[in-house]
C-alpha cells in the first residue's frame, strides 16, 4: 500500500504541478522513486512534524497540494494542534498520508501502534478520513480526492492488503458489498477487511452466513449509503482501532437516527497499549480482531439471535 | 519592496492604532492590551514594508504576514484599519456576538490581507515558512515573508523546529520580528525560562539576528529594509508591555486586564 500511494503521487505529479510530498524523514525504501521523479517538490522536512503539518498548510494556502507522510502516529498525534488549527481550521487542502494503521507496526511496540488517529482525525470538523483496504480502493479513492480542496486523512496499511476489486463508490457513499448473508453482516473498514473476510468463511462452515460491507470513507461517514446496505440482519463492526472509532459511531448513529432496530456488536481494539511483545498477527488475535477470533465473537453473537440453531 | 519611510506619517498611524485598541479593549472588556500595544511600531513597519494592499489582497502569491502572537490581535485589526486593508466596520463591532473577528486573530473572507488564523503559540514561523517555501517552489524569490512572534512563544519547539529548517535551508526572503517585551503570561520571561543569549540562538541555527528598540520606527525600518544575504533574518524588538499607557506598562496584569476609561485619554 506504501508503495502505491507513492506510485498514485508519483503519476498525478507528473501532470499536476502543484502536487508536493513532504516527508518527515521517513519512507527508507519506498520513497526513493518519489524523490528522483519530483525533484524539489519532493521535501524532507526531517525529524519535525509540528513544522511539517503547519508548513504545508501555507503551501496549500499557495495553492500547492501537498501530502504529507510519516508513521501514522507521528503524523497525526504528535502534530494534532497543527492539523487542527492549520489545517482543519483554516480548511488547508493538505493531504495527511499516516502509514501504520492499527497493529500494522507490531513488534515495533505502542508507539508506532496507531488506534486512536481515525478518531482524532474524524473530531476535526471539515477532515476526510480515507481508510481503504486494498489497492482498488486506494485507488478509487486517490482519483476521486485529487483535486479536492478539503484536508484529508490516509489512514495506509504497510501491508498490500487483499486484492478486491472496488465498485465506483463516490467520497460521500463509499459503502459496497463484498459478500451476501442473511443471518449477519459485518462492516469492515481498512487493515481489518481481510481478516474480516476470512471470518465469513469461517462463519460459513459454523453454518452461519455472513454478508460482508467495506466503508473506505469513514468520514464523512456515508449514512444515508449505509442505511440502503443495512437490511435486518444483526450488525457487526470491525476496525483497527479504540472504541469510539468512526466506523462503529458511524452505524450507530445511523441506526439510532434511522429507526432500524438491528443488534450491533462492536468489535474494536481493547482500551489499552499492548503490554508484551507481538507481531502484527499476535496482536490482532489478543485484540480479538484476526479472522478466527472475530468469526467466533460473531458466531457467539449471532447465536444469542438463534437458540434453534444453537440447540441443533 | 518597502515605501519610503515617513517617521511622521508612521508616528500617526500608531498613535490612531494606540488610541483604537485601547477603545476596542474597553469597550469588549477584552484582554490582551499589553501584548497589543507592545507590538504597534512593530506591525506597523512590517505592514508598510510588505507589499500588501487592498487590490493584491486576495492573490495566492504576494508578500506575506503571519501575526503568530495571536492573542495581541486588537494591534493587528487597528494596524490592517491604518493601512486601508480592513474595513471600519468591524473595529467598531469588535467581539460582539456573531461578528467575524474572534479575540485571536482571525482568517476571513472579510479580510483578506490576513494570512493566517492564530492564537496557539509556536504555529506562526512554521507558517511563515511554508510560504517562503511556496515562493521559492513559485520562483518568486522577490517576495518576502514576516513573521511577528511573542518572546514567550519560543518557549515553543515547534518555533525551533521551523528556525532551524529555515536556517538550514537559508530562506532568505523570511524576517522575523520578535516582540520581545520581557513578560510572558505568568511573570518575565528572565524568570520563566530565561531566553538569553537570545540573538546567539538564532545565529546558532543560521540567522542572522539584530536587536533593536522596538518602538523606534526608523530603526525597525533600516533593519526590515536590509539587503538579504542568504539567511533568515531576525529582530529582536525591545518592547514595553502596554506601551502608551504608563498605569500598565511593564506588568503582568496588562496581559489579562482590559482598558478603562481613564486610559482613553493616556494611549
Amino acid at each position: 500500500m506504501r508503495n502505491r500511494i507513492m506510485e498514485l503521487i508519483r503519476v498525478q505529479a507528473a501532470v499536476d504541478e502543484n502536487v508536493l510530498f513532504l516527508t518527515g524523514d521517513l519512507g527508507f525504501s519506498v520513497v526513493e522513486p518519489l524523490e528522483e521523479a519530483l525533484g524539489e517538490r519532493f521535501i524532507n522536512m526531517g525529524i519535525a512534524e509540528a513544522n511539517m503539518l503547519s508548513a504545508s498548510a501555507s503551501l496549500a494556502a499557495c495553492g500547492f497540494k501537498p501530502y504529507v507522510y510519516s508513521i501514522a502516529p507521528f503524523v497525526t498525534v504528535r502534530c494534532l494542534e497543527q492539523i487542527r488549527n492549520d489545517v482543519a481550521y483554516q480548511k488547508r487542502a493538505v493531504r495527511i498520508i499516516g502509514v501504520g494503521a492499527g497493529f500494522s507496526y507490531g513488534s515495533l511496540g505502542p508507539s508506532h501502534h496507531s488506534l486512536e488517529d481515525a478518531t482524532l482525525m474524524a473530531a476535526l470538523p471539515g477532515m476526510m478520513v480515507f481508510n481503504p483496504a486494498n489497492v482498488a480502493e486506494l485507488d478509487r479513492i486517490f482519483a476521486l480526492s485529487k483535486d479536492d480542496r478539503r484536508p484529508a486523512y490516509f489512514r495506509i496499511p504497510r501491508e498490500s492488503g487483499s486484492m478486491q476489486d472496488a465498485p465506483e463508490f463516490g467520497l460521500h457513499d463509499a459503502v459496497y458489498r463484498l459478500r451476501e448473508g442473511a443471518d449477519v453482516t459485518l462492516v469492515s473498514s481498512g487493515v481489518s477487511l481481510a481478516e474480516t473476510l476470512s471470518a465469513a468463511d469461517r462463519l460459513a462452515d459454523t453454518g452461519i452466513s455472513a454478508g460482508v460491507l467495506s466503508v473506505p470513507v469513514i468520514q464523512p461517514f456515508p449514512a444515508a449509503a449505509f442505511a440502503q446496505h443495512a437490511d435486518v440482519a444483526p450488525l457487526v463492526s470491525v476496525f483497527e482501532g479504540y472504541r469510539g472509532n468512526p466506523l462503529s459511531l458511524g452505524i450507530m448513529e445511523t441506526l439510532l437516527s434511522t429507526g432500524l432496530r438491528n443488534r450491533f456488536l462492536d468489535l474494536c481494539a481493547p482500551h489499552e497499549f499492548a503490554q508484551v511483545v507481538g507481531n502484527t498477527g499476535a496482536l490482532r488475535a489478543r485484540a480479538g480482531l484476526d479472522a478466527e477470533s472475530i468469526a467466533r465473537r460473531v458466531e457467539a453473537f449471532v447465536r444469542l439471535d438463534q437458540p434453534a440453531r444453537k440447540a441443533g | 519592496m518597502c515605501a519610503a519611510l515617513s517617521l511622521e506619517r508612521s508616528s500617526g498611524r500608531c498613535a490612531a492604532a494606540r488610541r483604537r485598541v485601547t477603545s476596542m479593549s474597553h469597550r469588549a472588556n477584552s484582554a490582551h492590551l499589553g501584548s497589543s500595544l507592545s507590538c504597534i511600531e512593530i506591525l506597523d513597519m512590517v505592514y508598510s514594508c510588505a507589499d500588501i494592499t487592498a487590490e493584491n489582497a486576495a492573490a495566492a502569491l504576494r508578500d506575506r504576514v503571519v501575526f503568530s502572537k495571536g492573542h495581541a490581535a486588537m494591534a493587528v485589526y487597528a494596524t490592517l484599519e491604518q493601512h486601508g486593508l480592513i474595513d471600519p466596520a468591524h473595529l467598531d463591532v469588535y467581539l460582539q456576538p456573531d461578528t467575524a473577528l474572534w479575540g485571536h486573530v482571525t482568517r476571513t473572507p472579510h479580510v483578506p490581507a490576513l494570512d493566517a488564523s492564530t492564537g496557539s503559540l509556536g504555529h506562526g514561523l512554521s507558517l511563515a515558512l511554508g510560504f517562503c517555501m511556496a515562493h521559492r517552489l513559485r520562483k518568486r524569490p522577490e517576495l518576502s515573508t514576516f513573521c511577528i512572534l511573542s518572546d514567550g512563544e519560543c518557549d515553543e519547539g515547534s518555533t525551533w523546529e521551523a528556525a532551524m529548517f529555515a536556517g538550514a535551508r537559508g530562506f532568505d526572503s523570511l524576517t522575523a520580528i520578535v516582540d520581545y517585551n520581557h513578560i510572558q503570561s505568568l511573570a518575565p520571561t528572565r524568570e520563566v525560562m530565561d531566553l538569553e543569549p537570545f540573538a546567539d540562538k538564532w545565529r546558532s541555527f543560521g540567522w542572522e539576528a539584530c536587536e533593536v528598540n522596538g518602538h523606534d520606527a526608523a530603526a525597525l525600518h533600516t533593519e526590515l529594509t536590509r539587503s538579504r544575504a542568504g539567511k533568515p533574518r531576525v529582530i529582536l524588538a525591545h518592547t514595553v508591555k502596554g506601551k502608551g499607557i504608563p498605569r500598565i506598562e511593564n506588568t503582568v496584569a496588562s496581559h489579562y486586564k482590559p482598558a478603562l476609561a481613564c486610559d482613553l485619554t493616556e494611549a
